[in-house]
């Protein structure tokens, strides 16, 4: 083979590219600590790493909505649980209230620390979260319960709050505050109105003998009865937003999970391999030193260096 | 006869010629070893016909004597197989060269994987609704959606606008490549007449035959050409079935504004000719197929993505109801016609009063109503881009994973013709290069060669001088 003077000069001039371009492309993975800057260094790859990150994103959403639920359905848990003990209060207050043998004075003190107790109830019943009542259905911000006199009356909404916890996957965030609490008021408002001035105090723990007269109690329970049938319900109402809660929280820790393995599938796919990067950066320095020391040596030499 | 010392001395004369001219190719080789695209030259050297001619009545002798030395011809040491491969190489290379060199910046331009890009812009987006949907009455989550689409939609234009000015920076390539060709074919019909005067004159016109091949490597880097010798030494070069170059006669590569293209120019062989059709050969074919095909394909793919969440937002938000109860209106602009990713844009009204986004999905639902949000967030999830096959985040992961595919498709093609244009190249320095060792050697030879001739010289000079003394 005839060797000329040009093929050994192009031939170290393109080896010696060759290797910066090399050495520039590892520089700039370990620079970014990614191993994929441009689509083009993996397209397959980037389509992953793009997907991957529409996961991530949606997931972190679904997160936030979970803890979004969690903090409604805890509110609402501890109202109902607040309910539920002034609810067994205004009973033993009615309990005793009917077991006879008391003076006009005593029942009407008796009531009146029903009427209070039943005030602290529509309070609860006006829990708030942020600005939204969370017992008003989807009125979220119409105060659900009015009282006046005795008698509580329902204003708010109807439907659920719901919270996305995965695609197309809803937990509901909120209790109907309509069908948890109306029945309870409408018990103490019977009681009151058998332990007030038109009623009769004994109809508290029987009333079946007088079904009809007491507007708040349509019978043949008696008004205890009937507070008791509904302490019942708001106790299983109780215990569904506690099952929703179980549920919103089951689901922050299956999208926790879910976020880190999402994280490591993109991570394996976009991030750098420091350690293959820095070995392969070692090699390259060694080949372009030796590629430089050769050039140097070669293309210094022809004959006529030796003619003279 | 034979014997005659004047004889000679004619002999050694030419022997001093012939080294002389020996040494200046030597000269003008390693004078010329790094000129790009110059030949190796040989000085010929041939015996000169012999004393006496055969002839029928023939004197008794020896036989015949030898004459001495003469240069033969001076010819450059090419290869036109090797030349032609290379031509052929350059126009590949070249193309892949320009489609890699735009598609980088056109993956630059669209900046993924990275959290700025529009995949990022989209998935906030849609987070943006989702907020929206878990609080429909809060202003400022209305407000995140209206500046979440405004971020959305600011990525749109910046990728189309990217897109265009590629396409406009390219048109004016297109231009400005053609009057390349046509300056370049013009220099190889001079050279075709130069050529074809002094090879019927019987010279070898060795350097202006480099030129012209050069001239031809440059012209196949711009499109893919063919060539064909004439026996008069000029060349034919031809693209397709137009031969451009024929003796001294061009025709001109013209480019003319095209109404029905974006008024980009068209290009013809001669005005109103021949269309010219690269077949994306050459870097001027590689421009035309970007600024033709491949870049229109991106902008498509894009304004099909905006086009089909305008549509599907819009349509949603339309069927809604606002927190007041009052019937949604258009979220994305234009309101007419499909969206597309340079004119979209949020409806000027939502922007200015953020509380007129639709949120609920009938008047009776109350503030507390988010199904609507909640149904334009859940759209990242519909499949209703591609013939309702993909995802916005998928179509949008496909064509940034298509893009990837050109540009790689590109930079390995470049790599393989580099690698082949290498392999070339060097065959060709192996024909064709200059070696300095050989032209040392050579010269080292010559001037030995002289030396001894002027010896021969001396010594019949000196042979005569007795002669003549001996007749004093």
């Amino acid at each position: 083979m005839r060797v000329t003077s040009g093929m050994t000069a192009s031939m170290v001039e393109t080896s010696l590219q060759n290797i910066q371009t090399q050495l520039a492309q590892v520089q700039g993975q370990m620079a970014s600590g990614h191993r994929i800057n441009q689509p083009s260094d993996d397209p397959i790859g980037t389509e992953n790493v793009l997907q991957w990150q529409n996961a991530i994103d949606q997931n972190t959403q679904y997160q936030s909505n979970a803890q979004d639920a969690v903090n409604w359905l805890g509110s609402t848990q501890s109202a109902l649980q607040q309910a539920v003990s002034l609810a067994q209060q205004i009973r033993s207050l009615a309990v005793s209230a009917g077991a006879g043998s008391l003076t006009a004075a005593q029942l009407q003190t008796i009531a009146q620390q029903i009427a209070s107790a039943e005030s602290s109830l529509v309070n609860v019943g006006n829990t708030k979260v942020g600005d939204s009542y969370i017992f008003s259905g989807q009125q979220t911000s119409t105060q659900p319960f009015t009282q006046s006199g005795t008698a509580v009356t329902y204003g708010g909404g109807s439907g659920t709050i719901q919270r996305e916890i995965g695609p197309g996957q809803f937990v509901q965030a909120n209790a109907d505050g309509n069908a948890a609490l109306t029945p309870v008021f409408q018990a103490i408002s019977a009681i009151l109105y058998d332990l007030g001035p038109g009623g009769n105090p004994a109809n508290v723990a029987t009333g079946a003998s007088l079904s009809g007269t007491n507007p708040y109690n349509p019978g043949p329970q008696g008004d205890l009865a009937q507070l008791d049938s509904a302490i019942t319900n708001l106790t299983d109402v109780e215990g569904q937003a506690g099952a929703q809660m179980q549920q919103a929280q089951n689901a922050q820790g299956q999208l926790t999970t879910l976020a880190t393995s999402l994280q490591q599938l993109q991570g394996g796919v976009l991030n750098d391999n420091l350690a293959q990067s820095v070995v392969q950066l070692q090699e390259l320095q060694v080949n372009y030193q030796s590629a430089l020391a050769a050039a140097s040596t070669i293309l210094q030499q022809s004959l006529a260096s030796y003619l003279h | 006869m034979g014997g005659n010392l004047m004889v000679g001395l004619n002999i050694a004369l030419s022997g001093l010629e012939a080294q002389q001219a020996v040494i200046s190719v030597t000269g003008q080789n390693v004078a010329n070893a790094n000129t790009p695209g110059y030949s190796e030259q040989v000085a010929n050297l041939v015996a000169n016909p012999p004393y006496s001619p055969p002839a029928l009545h023939q004197n008794n002798g020896p036989g015949q004597f030898g004459m001495g030395v003469t240069v033969g011809s001076i010819t450059r040491q090419t290869s036109q197989f090797l030349n032609l491969q290379a031509w052929n190489n350059n126009a590949s290379l070249s193309a892949d060269t320009q489609t890699a060199q735009t598609l980088g910046q056109v993956q630059s331009l669209v900046n993924e994987p990275s959290s700025t890009g529009l995949n990022s812009a989209m998935d906030a987006f849609w987070s943006a609704w989702a907020n929206l949907a878990n609080d429909p009455s809060s202003g400022a989550a209305s407000a995140q959606v209206v500046s979440a689409g405004q971020a959305l939609t600011s990525q749109f234009h910046n990728l189309a606008s990217g897109l265009s000015s590629t396409q406009t920076d390219l048109n004016q390539a297109v231009a400005q490549q053609a009057s390349q060709v046509n300056q370049i074919a013009g220099q190889i019909a001079g050279l075709n007449g130069q050529i074809a005067a002094d090879t019927a004159a019987g010279q070898n016109p060795n350097d202006l035959e480099d030129q012209r091949d050069q001239l031809v490597s440059q012209l196949s880097n711009l499109i893919p050409v063919a060539v064909t010798w004439q026996q008069n030494g000029s060349v034919t070069v031809s693209s397709g079935t137009v031969a451009f170059v024929d003796g001294t006669h061009t025709l001109t590569l013209t480019a003319t504004p095209d109404p029905t293209n974006n008024n980009f120019y068209a290009l013809t062989w001669g005005p109103g000719g021949v269309p010219a059709d690269f077949a994306g050969g050459g870097q001027l074919g590689a421009t035309l197929t970007l600024r033709d095909q491949t870049i229109p394909g991106y902008l498509t793919q894009l304004n099909g993505l905006a086009a089909g969440i305008a549509s599907q937002v819009n349509a949603l938000q339309t069927a809604g109801t606002d927190a007041a109860g009052a019937a949604g209106q258009a979220f994305f602009e234009p309101s007419t016609g499909s969206a597309t990713a340079a004119d979209i844009a949020v409806n000027p009204a939502v922007v200015s009063n953020p509380s007129l986004v639709a949120t609920g999905a009938n008047p009776s639902g109350g503030p507390g109503d988010g199904t609507t949000a909640q149904a334009v967030s859940d759209l990242q999830n519909k499949t209703f881009l591609a013939g309702s096959t993909q995802t916005p985040s998928d179509f949008y992961a496909a064509f940034v994973g298509g893009l990837g595919a050109d540009a790689q498709a590109a930079q390995s093609g470049q790599t393989n013709a580099q690698a082949l244009q290498q392999s070339i190249s060097q065959q060709q320095q192996q024909v064709s290069g200059v070696s300095l060792d050989q032209e040392m050697t050579t010269m080292v030879e010559a001037q030995n060669a002289y030396g001894a001739a002027a010896t021969l010289t001396t010594t019949i000079n000196t042979m005569l001088g007795d002669l003549i003394t001996m007749m004093q």
